[in-house]
């Protein structure tokens, strides 16, 4: 089930590896065919592979002077990703060696570990089990036992709405290709939401924007943000040695370093914002956000939208030029004066 | 006791060419219209990113208006084509978010409409005082409430 | 571990509503709530927000005693500006249901924040007006690994009281002057543990630490080990994996990095105190332009060695890590500690 590209025409094939239990696993690295081995795909593979791209576009895996491709695995939802930053002119798609899998669904670890004990899934059944796809649907296999999952109960949420099982660019396919991509569904909470009053609404929000830590791990982790000098981030400069003390100091800081309310709205609203047409609703800020914050809410709106006043979709075609880089004459202007 | 009326603190940020013009003209003619915007000059509607909007309301203003050139007309040719599109989306997830409509508003106002610009501005406040004041994202509110009584 | 000298007193699950009341009039009480897939020390207004079936909270002591937002000063710039310094409040918070690792993790805090000559007075107050009760792990945390770092899953360190579940209650144990006068105040709410109840108690606080469901390597030879491992390759390999997002810094229990900018707005300034990651790019420029730690691998290096080489070096051997295992639980990446550990002991073996 494991590439051989190995063999040279790749710098590094990016992949994943067994985590720390079996529920888990970690992007990792290949460089040799002989490492080839330790590569994964199972149901604990829930990180997006798409985001290590970004990774070595800032910090290089490799020596500047290796001009080979990197290898990655993609899923039916990364593809998108990569559609996403080849279309911003990050990358080519020569820089790029694909791996299409299909993916039943990957599990949510915050899920999961609510139902350890109700599954009656032990300590050790956890370190030493495999976690593996049967019918298309999670079991945890022990040497004594077979745990059948119900996917609602531990699937990423974005695996219940899967727009398509595999991707559509790929060098190479394993598994059969999905025919029926369907759209993601305009997700009901976010339709729940926009029922209410301003009133309500900021009650809703009000509450998830204080218990934001401001840990950036929802920007870290983004498959569309690389931007070096973030704008809702004021530790972050793009600066070199050469930068005057003056220029520094005197960078417009749009939102402080204090996690109060409005700043920790301002730092999710403009995020969500910036991934106008670009978010591909890989939820992976959702996953990451250690203080369980409802990401994606914010950034299936921003995706809805999108379509609805657009007729956008992040991820769909390399030819569509970025959404906020062109207009159309038709573009909605009710709300103007 | 003298109370003082509430009267909203709204934030313009007009395009120099066509809005910025049209504002002047409601000055030179005597148009009477609200007194409560503050003007920021853009050189383009276009200019106007998100980022200041917020920011506005960070700061405590209770309502903000953008204002640029009528489609067709922008100075740089496309720019208000790119607001126009990049606020459609805005506008939605401000709203989504609980920020009362009300308070954020776009117009087109050319250079000779002096009198459409006093009607937009008395419109907007007309719209927006009764809302109240701003409080939901004002930074120096939340970080008063944090302020321990006792001093060193 | 079970000491007979201490006062042993058991707390019936019929009183658990007027427990929890009797705590609110006592003092601003903080305990675990539930928020989606999460659950979170926060400030409590009523005792139904609180969650009694969680393993770990997501954040820790250090949002009680070292909070996101401390304002140190605030200053205006009217006709007479003035600039007014701040201390926080005396008003006693009790933390109910804190974990042990998370109360023992405050050593660390205090090697650094409490120093003889200019002890940090935020810190200091905030810390002296905090009654710690504690809920020992009668079933660790997958991720928990206390045993390995010298903790316990019953530890009693830094804490005011302890408390042991129980099919009927809670077994409760003062530990300290303001765990006993709690305990006074609390009054009828609890009564004396029966013999069958204190060996009941004993016996699952013996079984919690075979539990404990990781072992890491043993940190003194870590210590050891580390201090040839600077320029070691594997720092490169986990590098790699790292998306610098911060998480593991700002829920570790140990972690204290903060940064102190003034912030102005309406006419009004604030010097605000907020936490800081070394994992952030930017953590270590200097003004010159130069980063010393200007890629991952030297950063996660840098947390490893803090923990393990550079606190214990500094402060009489103590390793600040209390094996809560949120590091690894919440990173994206599932960068694993204790595999890190793994790699220090073998390259040390070599």
């Amino acid at each position: 089930m494991r590439e051989s590209l190995s063999s040279g025409a790749v710098r590094t094939f990016i992949g994943w590896e067994q985590g720390s239990n079996s529920f888990r696993a970690r992007p990792a690295f290949f460089r040799n065919p002989d490492e080839a081995d330790g590569a994964i795909f199972s149901p604990a593979c829930s990180p997006c592979l798409v985001r290590m791209v970004i990774e070595d576009l800032h910090y290089p895996l490799d020596g500047p002077d290796d001009r080979r491709p990197l290898g990655i695995v993609v899923r039916g939802c990364d593809d998108k990703g990569i559609i996403e930053l080849i279309k911003d002119r990050r990358i080519c798609r020569e820089d790029v060696v694909i791996i299409g899998v299909d993916c039943p669904g990957v599990v949510d670890w915050k899920k999961a570990r609510g139902r350890l004990e109700n599954e009656g899934i032990s300590y050790d059944d956890l370190a030493n089990g495999e976690l593996i796809w049967k019918d298309r649907k999670v079991a945890l296999k022990t040497s004594e036992k077979e745990i059948n999952f119900n996917p609602e109960k531990i699937l990423m949420n974005k695996c219940l709405e899967c727009e398509g099982h595999t991707p559509r660019i790929y060098d190479v396919l394993i598994g059969e290709e999905d025919k029926n991509r369907n759209l993601a569904q305009h997700p009901k909470a976010v339709l729940d939401i926009e029922e209410r009053t301003p009133d309500e609404k900021w009650e809703f929000w009000e509450d998830v924007f204080s218990r934001c830590i401001r840990c950036f791990a929802c920007r870290n982790i983004c498959t569309y943000c690389y931007c070096e000098e973030c704008a809702v981030d004021p530790t972050t400069l793009a600066i070199s040695e050469d930068t005057s003390a003056a220029e520094k100091a005197n960078r417009p800081e749009w939102v402080g370093r204090d996690s109060t309310v409005p700043s920790n709205a301002v730092y999710l609203m403009l995020r969500a914002y910036h991934g106008s047409g670009r978010c591909i609703n890989c939820e992976e800020c959702d996953r990451a956000c250690p203080m369980g914050l409802p990401l994606r809410l914010l950034n299936r709106k921003v995706r809805k939208d999108a379509k609805t006043l657009f007729d956008y979709e992040a991820g769909n075609r390399v030819e569509d030029p970025p959404l906020f880089s062109h207009y159309c004459d038709t573009d909605p202007g009710d709300f103007i004066w | 006791m003298e109370s003082e009326e509430y009267s909203p603190k709204i934030i313009a940020f007009l395009c120099n060419w066509c809005s910025y013009a049209g504002a002047d003209l409601a000055g030179t003619s005597r148009i009477q219209y609200s007194p409560n915007i503050r003007v920021i000059k853009v050189m383009c509607s276009a200019r106007v990113s998100p980022n200041f909007i917020l920011k506005a309301f960070l700061e405590g203003a209770d309502g903000v208006l953008l204002s640029g050139c009528h489609i067709g007309d922008c100075h740089y040719l496309k720019g208000n084509y790119f607001a126009r599109r990049r606020h459609a989306m805005f506008v939605n997830l401000l709203q989504y978010v609980g920020i009362e409509p009300q308070r954020f508003q776009m117009s087109w106002v050319s250079a000779s409409e002096g009198q459409k610009f006093g009607e937009v501005v008395s419109r907007f406040v007309k719209n927006v005082a009764p809302l109240g004041p701003q409080k939901k994202m004002v930074v120096a509110d939340r970080l008063d409430a944090l302020i321990a009584e006792e001093v060193k | 571990m079970v000491a007979a000298a201490r006062s042993r007193k058991f707390l019936p699950k019929e009183h658990i509503q007027n427990f929890i009341q009797q705590l609110m009039s006592y003092g601003e009480l903080i305990a675990p709530k539930r928020e989606e897939d999460v659950v979170a020390l926060r400030s409590i207004s009523s005792p139904d927000e609180i969650e009694k079936d969680f393993m770990q909270t997501s954040n820790n002591l250090r949002t009680v005693v070292e909070p996101q937002n401390e304002i140190l000063l605030n200053f205006t710039d009217s006709l007479k500006p003035s600039v007014i310094e701040r201390l926080p409040p005396k008003d006693r918070k009790i933390v109910l249901w804190c974990r042990p690792c998370d109360a023992r993790a405050l050593s660390s805090l205090d090697d650094n924040f409490i120093d003889e000559s200019i002890p940090d007075p935020y810190y200091q107050r905030r810390r002296e007006s905090t009654i710690i009760i504690g809920l020992g792990c009668n079933r660790p945390f997958p991720f928990c690994f206390c045993g390995s770092v010298g903790g316990d899953p019953f530890s009693t360190d830094n804490l005011d009281i302890l408390t042991t579940r129980m099919n009927e209650g809670y077994i409760f144990e003062s530990l300290s002057k303001n765990g006993q006068k709690l305990e006074e105040y609390l009054g009828e709410i609890l009564r004396d543990g029966s013999p069958e109840e204190l060996s009941e108690a004993a016996e699952i606080q013996e079984k919690a630490n075979e539990l404990l469901p990781r072992k890491a390597p043993n940190p003194e030879e870590i210590v050891a080990d580390l201090r040839g491992l600077f320029d070691a390759p594997f720092w490169k390999k986990w590098g790699d994996k790292c998306i610098g997002c911060g998480i593991c810094t700002y829920l570790c229990p140990t972690c204290w990095c903060f940064d102190m900018t003034d912030i102005e707005t309406r006419g009004k300034g604030y010097r605000i105190r907020t936490w800081d990651s070394c994992q952030f790019p930017l953590f270590t420029l200097h003004s010159s332009g130069h980063n010393p730690r200007p890629d991952k691998a030297s950063r996660v290096r840098q947390r490893v060695m803090h923990k393990f080489s550079f606190h214990p070096t500094n402060f009489k051997g103590r390793v600040a890590c209390v094996g809560c295992g949120r590091c690894t639980e919440l990173c994206p990446m599932d960068i694993d500690l204790i595999s890190i550990l793994k790699d220090i002991a073998e390259a040390g073996e070599q």
